[in-house]
């Protein structure tokens, strides 16, 4: 409470402005306290340095002796040597008797000595020549006075000067008492500015660390937990995020989503017990972490008691949807991942729960992990697998329905990895959107489409898959330009095909199609019906052909609305002027049908499978194309064959 | 020189006690730069005499300081107490200095050596006579170092110096 206290305190400016404040003004008081203890301790040294009282006795003494001598003289008891010596003494004495005390004039002092002056001179002139007991003693009792007046001296003198020293004395002894309360207070006012700053310093930390609108620790403060875990042979980590959290903050308003992760905070708080931490380490995303015994068992306990908790709770949104979670968990027994590996598998574990469709909690098993690590293992070697020469173009004849003879060929890719073996465009492509690896590899199949199409006679078109990234590039379509120039293919025989998640990834899509468009490149709408099929895109884009997905042509022969979309599909198609495509002929049958419905183009295993471009030569030499011989439904077998080589 | 210096001196002496009192001049032989003045002793025992003549004779040191028993900055000359007690050969450590007036007070060699005292027999450039804290007058720089100022060094500075005795 005290801290509390001292910390809202440190908070104000005026707090620790007027404790600086008092702490200059106590330290210039300590020094001017200092510095008169040290003058009035040089005072008190100087005015004991010398003691006057001393001479003032001793000159007594040196009187008394010398009248001594003087009577000792006259009574012919003492010699004139002696007396001599004695008159000596005394006239240094009188040369040397201080008449000052610490710089004040002692006037006694200098009455006194001029008097023992005179008395001396006037002995030393008369005694001589009127040398006689009578005189002697007259001139001893003379300096038998003085000697007293000596006496009183050094007596005068000592209180004077003990009064002095007292004076000295009392001045630096309440200097010393001065610079004593100046010092303590000076420590109080630095134990108070150093408590100040500490109690600053540990809140801004703290403040550093704490995500505001939860109060919960932050991702700042969620790194550091590396420490808490370190040692720990159990840990668990499982990482959180909110499904569809943009739309909730979108159709709810912003506080409405504030206020979920608020209540998220909460419910995880309550949640985990001791040994664990809660962290927001994203926008919706949260971080539970577990150490010690049953770490895995507490994580997934607390993971489902959230899930649970939230569908119950209420106001998490504003209309009949209910928030869900998808939850990624990964934990180790033996200590033997560390946090950061643990927190990474966690993080993929969460997003393949997201990408499941959320509203799941996904352990990051072995088997994840052998996965997630083949995934990594396929992003770092599909860097380099184009310069590797890994990459193979194959090709699909697209064949007109009603003739049965070659349209064109879709280039498709193919990855023959060295230790997984031929890959899947399905598999690698996303992977290869998410490293960017994309932009080489398109640019290298439209190279290698373009290089054989060539080749092939002129009315037969080339078509190529574009991904939403390449699109991205700024220098997509100067390359596409470049590439046509190159190998001398005119633009009106590449086509390129885009989905509508193309569409909706780039913003800048209009421009880059309508630059496509106006180079003489045919555009297609690949895989449509199985999106959001949004006639909007058909009104904002013009395109040459639409293609049908196989999973609407492979149904038209069951009960079903597949052969009805399909129709409406063509009637629409040439009402907008574009070709339709039908994907995933397989049969005669379908092929009937699709020709029935409309479809003036087909694609599929009955006609052949994706070919090498060796036998897309043979293919075109053995069949023909456009006007030359259609492409017999019953060779297909020979060449699907071939081709599957 | 130092006999030059020694007539020369002589004569001065003599010129001043011309116009002293008659006691002064009648006993003008206390101020004899022949005559022995400083006695020094090992346990009472003499082991040599100097006179003022002997002390003028060694390599002389000045000291230009203020005292407590002169209003102004006075110059003394005369050895140094340590070149002084070097050329005697002894090794006494602990002193007795006697003077006239029967002022007794010890000091240790190294006090006394530290401080740089000398036996100073010349004050303003003339000997002083024995009724002017002659002749020998143990002196300190006491200006030159300020800690010399206390009752420590001022009671060792001792005027009127016939003894020393040395234990």
């Amino acid at each position: 409470m005290r801290w509390f206290s001292l910390r809202r305190l440190a908070g104000g400016t005026w707090f620790v402005a007027a404790l600086f404040a008092g702490t200059v003004v106590l330290a210039l008081a300590a020094i001017e306290a200092s510095v008169e203890t040290q003058n009035y301790q040089r005072g008190l040294l100087d005015a004991s340095a010398y003691n006057a009282t001393f001479d003032y006795s001793r000159a007594q003494i040196e009187v008394e002796k010398l009248a001594r001598l003087v009577e000792g003289f006259g009574a012919g008891r003492a010699d004139r040597d002696e007396l001599e010596i004695g008159f000596a003494v005394v006239k240094t004495r009188l040369d040397t008797l201080p008449v000052t005390i610490n710089g004040r004039p002692f006037k006694d002092a200098v009455a006194a000595r001029d008097e023992l002056a005179a008395t001396c001179d006037e002995i030393a002139a008369r005694l001589p020549r009127t040398a006689g007991p009578a005189m002697a003693e007259q001139m001893a009792g003379r300096l038998e006075t003085l000697a007293r007046t000596f006496s009183r001296l050094a007596t005068t003198a000592n209180a004077v000067q003990g009064d002095i020293i007292e004076g000295w004395r009392t001045r630096l002894s309440s200097a010393l008492v001065d610079v004593g309360i100046s010092v303590r207070l000076l420590c109080g006012f630095g134990f108070l500015l150093l408590a100040t700053l500490v109690s600053q310093k540990l809140y801004f930390r703290r403040q550093a660390l704490t995500d505001p609108l939860t109060g919960l620790p932050n991702r700042a403060s969620f790194r550091d937990w590396s420490h808490r875990a370190a040692g720990a042979k159990e840990i668990a980590i499982a990482v959180v995020d909110v499904d569809l959290f943009k739309e909730i903050n979108d159709s709810c308003g912003h506080q409405r989503g504030d206020q979920l992760l608020c209540q998220l905070g909460a419910l995880f708080r309550e949640v985990t017990g001791l040994r664990s931490e809660v962290a927001r380490i994203g926008g919706d995303e949260f971080a539970l972490l577990f150490v010690g015994p049953g770490a895995h068992e507490r994580a997934e306990t607390a993971c489902t008691m959230v899930t649970r908790r939230l569908a119950v709770l209420q106001g998490t949104a504003c209309d009949e949807r209910r928030p869900t979670l998808s939850i990624g968990l990964a934990a180790s027994k033996d200590g033997s991942r560390d946090l950061e590996a643990l927190l990474l598998e966690a993080d993929a574990a969460m997003y393949a729960a997201k990408s499941s469709g959320g509203a799941a909690i996904v352990q990051a098993t072995d088997e994840f992990r052998s996965r997630l690590e083949q995934r990594r293992r396929l992003q770092r070697d599909i860097a380099s697998a184009v310069s590797r020469g890994e990459f193979e173009t194959v090709f699909q004849p697209i064949v007109d329905v009603g003739t049965l003879r070659a349209h064109g060929f879709e280039t498709l890719l193919r990855w023959h990895h060295p230790e997984f073996g031929r890959l899947a465009p399905d598999f690698f492509i996303p992977l290869a959107e998410e490293t960017g690896a994309i932009v080489e590899i398109g640019r290298f199949v439209l190279d290698r489409a373009l290089a054989i199409a060539a080749n092939w006679p002129r009315q037969l078109t080339v078509s190529v898959n574009v991904s939403a990234v390449q699109l991205g590039d700024r220098a997509f379509v100067s390359h596409v330009k470049n590439s046509l120039a190159r190998h001398g293919v005119a633009a009106h025989r590449l086509i390129l095909e885009i989905t509508e998640t193309v569409l909706i990834r780039n913003a800048n899509a209009k421009t880059v199609i309508d630059e496509l468009r106006s180079l003489g490149v045919g555009i297609a709408l690949d895989d449509f019906g199985t999106g959001y099929a949004s006639m909007g895109y058909l009104r904002q884009y013009r395109f040459d052909k639409i293609k049908i997905d196989k999973s609407f042509v492979s149904t038209m022969n069951q009960e079903g609305k597949s052969a009805a979309i399909v129709r409406a599909i063509c009637s629409l198609a040439r009402d907008i002027s574009a070709t339709v495509v039908a994907e995933g002929i397989e049969t005669e049958e379908l092929l009937g049908l699709v020709d029935a419905a409309g479809c003036e183009l087909g694609q599929g295993y009955l006609f052949a499978r994706p070919m090498s471009a060796l036998q897309t030569s043979r293919f075109i030499e053995r069949y023909g194309w456009c006007a030359s011989a259609p492409v017999p439904a019953a060779a297909n077998d020979a060449v699907a064959t071939a081709a599957a080589r | 020189m130092a006999i030059t210096r020694r007539a020369l001196f002589g004569a001065v002496a003599a010129m001043v006690c011309v116009g002293a009192p008659s006691v002064a001049r009648s006993g003008g032989g206390l101020d004899d730069p022949d005559r022995p003045i400083l006695a020094v002793k090992r346990g009472g025992v003499t082991l040599a005499r100097f006179s003022r003549a002997d002390l003028a004779a060694m390599p002389q040191t000045k000291i230009v300081t203020h005292t407590p028993w002169a209003s102004e900055a006075t110059t003394y000359e005369g050895p140094t107490v340590a070149a002084f007690l070097a050329g005697l050969g002894e090794t006494g450590e602990r002193f007795h200095l006697a003077a006239l007036n029967d002022y007794l007070v010890t000091a240790e060699r190294s006090l006394l050596t530290e401080a740089g005292a000398i036996l100073a027999i010349r004050e303003n450039g003339r000997f002083m006579a024995v009724a002017n804290k002659g002749p020998v007058f143990v002196m300190f720089p006491f200006d030159a170092d300020r800690r010399l100022q206390s009752q420590q060094y001022y009671s060792r500075a001792v005027w009127q110096l016939v003894e020393i005795d040395m234990s």
